[in-house]
């Protein structure tokens, strides 16, 4: 933690190597929490690139760098809604998940179901159980009430136990 | 099937390895945020700080305390806290002729230099009787620097002007201050060499093409040809050092010491290395137990399985030992010893 506290200081100090030493430490869970979001691969490849771009422009308004991470998926959860609102507006917000490499049955079903919840309970899902924030952090992103955040994860785990119990008896 | 569940829950946060697509958006990203950081420095606008820094501020309550006979042999310490460059201030007679160029009703006065293989310092004075120094925020100095060859060592110019060489030095650093009683600006600059050593300045020549002061929305700009020989009289003792006993992780590609700063270019397995890492591990002891860190920043390259990197240590000639010990905390440390003996 202390180094990444000295890279984000490093980097507000204009080292744009120390910057993206720092990205590449959050390259892996921005893209894991991105595509439980999103559908289209394109369309996290456009979230990772405006959230680097846009971490970069606005990096000296973080103020305590111990808060970077949550910052960041601040900045992609943004970004995500962006793309989420767009695909509305065209109509292909429901089209199917591309293949990205996952022979597992029950993780591509697990894949959907998140993807099937609505927006909402999706990031919690997604900052919960892909990034590992606490419901206090994710209070703090999302800036609502932690007790909100703690219903919207119990009627999310609700709604994906349904789906479950569908497909079981959908497959039995 | 709830605990089915919360098994899938629990594994979500094993991170997928990041799809090509994503690979290509992250490193375009970070293209992007290099070419940003490379025009920001170009065009930055150094703010000039009216109060000297302390070694400024040392020089000339030193300047006051000295007689003229001895001011005449004495170097002012250059302003950027480079332990090499003030190594060499404080211990050379003042070094070359002092050589000024008017044009425009400009002088421009080259006060010092200081040019190793490694490093280049120069200090100038500027002096104007149409300039107003009131309120000066900022101030740019675009210059180009040419060896006896015609090639150009340096440039820099604004983006919009073209490179005539490769754009040469890199790191650039610069301080401006304002002498207000005697209407002279002082502008220091300091750059390093990259993959190639800085060659003999013998014959080389600086074209000063544009100056700027800035106060606040409003600026002076002053456009001519300011051409100043760059003579340099500092014995450039050099001590190259070679791997000697094991042969570890670590390859030592070059290895040099120069009177300003010790280039190193050395290479070790792997490639997925945090920048971050080398900075805080890289570390060259002397043969006085003397520890030498990177201080300013390094180039890091990767091919076929190795990671390059190319960096100065603040370890000079006047510190030289026979032997030094060069190493990677936490992956492995050569002896080097003077090739020469």
């Amino acid at each position: 933690m202390e180094q990444r506290r000295r890279l984000v200081k490093r980097a507000q100090n204009g080292d744009e190597e120390a910057f993206i030493a720092l990205m590449r430490q959050y390259e892996s869970v921005l893209y894991a929490g991105a595509s439980r979001m999103l559908r289209h691969e394109a369309d996290v490849a456009d979230v990772m690139q405006e959230t680097v771009l846009i971490a970069y422009t606005k990096l000296h308004t973080l103020r305590d760098a111990t808060f970077i991470h949550t910052w960041l998926y601040k900045i992609m959860l943004n970004e995500c809604h962006r793309l989420i609102r767009r695909r509305e507006r065209e109509g292909t917000g429901n089209a199917p998940k591309q293949d990205v490499g996952t022979n597992d049955t029950y993780t591509v079903e697990l894949e959907e179901a998140i993807l099937a919840l609505s927006t909402t309970y999706r990031e919690v899902v997604t900052l919960r159980y892909v990034m590992e924030l606490t419901t206090r952090e994710i209070a703090d992103v999302l800036e609502i009430p932690e007790g909100t955040i703690k219903a919207r994860l119990s009627r999310a785990r609700q709604q994906l136990k349904e789906s479950y119990y569908r497909e079981e008896r959908e497959s039995g | 099937m709830k605990e089915e569940l919360d098994k899938r829950l629990s594994q979500l946060n094993n991170e997928p390895d990041v799809s090509n697509l994503a690979r290509q958006a992250f490193d375009s990203s970070y293209a992007h945020v290099r070419n940003e950081a490379r025009a920001s420095r170009k065009k930055r606008k150094k703010p000039i700080y009216m109060l000297l820094t302390m070694a400024a501020a040392l020089t000339l309550f030193t300047m006051l305390s000295l007689d003229g006979t001895v001011l005449a042999t004495f170097n002012r310490l250059f302003s950027f806290q480079d332990r090499g460059i003030n190594q060499v201030a404080m211990t050379s007679e003042k070094n070359g002729r002092t050589e000024s160029a008017t044009d425009q009703h400009v002088t421009i006065t080259l006060e010092q230099i200081i040019a190793g293989q490694h490093k280049l310092a120069l200090r100038f004075a500027i002096a104007g009787d149409d300039i107003q120094l009131g309120d000066v925020t900022e101030f740019n100095l675009e210059y180009r620097i040419q060896a006896k060859d015609g090639t150009y060592l340096d440039e820099f110019i604004s983006d919009t002007k073209p490179l005539n060489g490769d754009g040469g030095l890199i790191g650039h650093r610069f301080d401006t201050y304002i002498d207000q009683k005697k209407g002279v600006t002082i502008h220091e600059i300091l750059a390093e060499s990259k993959d190639r050593d800085i060659p003999s300045l013998d014959g080389a020549k600086i074209h000063i093409e544009t100056l700027q002061w800035m106060q606040g929305d409003r600026s002076q700009t002053v456009n001519g040809n300011w051409m100043l020989p760059l003579h340099t009289t500092l014995p450039n003792e050099i001590m190259r050092y070679e791997v000697s006993g094991k042969v570890g992780k670590i390859e030592v590609v070059h290895a040099v010491t120069d009177m300003t700063s010790t280039h190193v270019v050395m290479r070790v397995d792997g490639e997925r290395y945090d920048e971050n890492f080398f900075f805080d591990n890289v570390y060259l002891k002397d043969g006085n137990g003397m520890i030498y860190r990177i201080e300013t920043n390094y180039q890091m390259e990767v091919m076929n399985g190795k990671t390059t990197l190319t960096f100065h240590l603040p370890y000079t000639i006047k510190d030289a030992t026979q032997k030094i010990d060069l190493g990677i905390k936490g992956i492995d440390m050569v002896t080097m010893t003077d090739s020469d003996k």
